[in-house]
């Protein structure tokens, strides 16, 4: 198992360097927006990874309910707490990206109104747990609202084809495209995001299984 | 229990905070934006105050005083239909004619004017590198 994940460790720093080559140097300078559309690399994979997290804590909470097994509770909470992280990053590289482009931080669009709903409900997801502290009943309730939480990323994904938007529809049906290099450098980003992603998740179930020993020595 | 009180405390505001957004951010204007031939079909319905409008600026109809931040243009729908701007604040970077743009202000039906308080500049949906543009 450590070797496991030391080799992924190894493979996501060399993947965030490398991530960050064809980010800066590799994909070519936006027509109109600039060096600052290269932000989107980031923006748009944290989004994606954000997404994943949150169906990896969709997919353990339903396992939990079903069998009961509490490791993949530990699964759930892990990914649920490193999606807020990229769900944070989302929300952050926006408004630096929105400012130059749109002229404004922030506004009241149905793209950026549910991902700032998305990031409360898995806030609220981590508040859950620690206010209940029976780990069964912990484990019960936090995977309810593991379920129906996400309800809510296929419509902040599907926002920007559903609804008048201002943010834009790049990648999606119906969307704009972009070029080649561009969709090139996006995919690595992905991947080292992704591999990221994997490093994190490992760690911190990790610390969910250890702590769990730890109660059950205390107790 | 007092960290149990402060959980319930934060829960219950956060709590709050979701239905506000939902609230205020889909009841009152179920539509992010309404397009210019919309507005003047039924210029009463929106003359309440916060209407974004978007469209397009025509070619040739911006008058820009860097200066005193004052701005004048005209925008243009899918269908043709047009309408004064009128800003003042701040010009985004990204303005320039024929891109789009969404205005928030209030709309004088009398002039056809729209005094807007805010301008957002609509990004393309498609990415094209510069280097290939200047060909």
């Amino acid at each position: 198992m450590n070797r496991i994940m030391k080799s992924v460790d190894t493979l996501a720093i060399v993947g965030i360097i490398i991530a960050l080559y064809f980010a800066f140097i590799y994909a070519p300078t936006e027509a109109v927006m600039g060096a600052v559309q290269r932000i989107f690399y980031f923006h748009v994979s944290s989004a994606w990874i954000a997404f994943f997290a949150f169906f990896v804590t969709f997919i353990c909470s339903i396992v939990v309910l079903i069998n009961n097994n509490l490791f993949y509770d530990d699964i759930a909470e892990s990914s649920a707490e490193i999606g807020v992280i990229f769900c944070t990053v989302v929300l952050i590289t926006g408004p630096i990206w929105a400012k130059p482009a749109w002229g404004k931080w922030w506004t009241w669009d149905p793209r950026l109104t549910t991902t700032l709903i998305l990031w409360f409900i898995y806030i609220g997801y981590i508040m859950l747990r620690k206010f209940v502290e029976e780990e069964d009943k912990k484990a019960k309730f936090a995977a309810a609202l593991g379920i129906i939480g996400f309800i809510d990323v296929p419509i902040v994904f599907l926002s920007i084809r559903w609804w008048r938007t201002i943010h834009p529809n790049v990648l999606q049906q119906g969307g704009g495209g972009l070029h080649p290099d561009m969709l090139t450098a996006l995919i690595v980003c992905v991947v080292a995001f992704t591999l990221l992603y994997i490093s994190m998740l490992m760690k911190r179930v990790n610390i969910g299984v250890l702590q769990r020993k730890i109660n059950l020595i205390k107790r | 229990m007092k960290k149990k009180k402060i959980v319930v405390v934060v829960g219950l505001i956060i709590l709050s905070a979701i239905i506000f957004i939902m609230v205020s951010g889909f009841k009152q204007n179920t539509i992010y934006y309404i397009e210019v031939h919309e507005l003047q079909q039924n210029p009463d319905k929106f003359t309440k105050k916060g209407i974004r409008i978007s469209g397009d600026v025509l070619d040739g109809s911006v008058k820009k005083d860097e200066i005193n931040k004052h701005l004048e243009f005209i925008m243009i729908d899918k269908t043709g239909a047009k309408m004064n701007v009128v800003y003042n604040g701040i010009i985004p970077d990204a303005f320039k004619e024929s891109i789009q743009v969404i205005v928030e202000g209030k709309y004088d039906k009398n002039t056809n004017t729209f005094t807007a308080n805010t301008l957002l500049a609509k990004c393309p949906s498609k990415y094209e590198a510069e280097v290939e543009k200047q060909k």
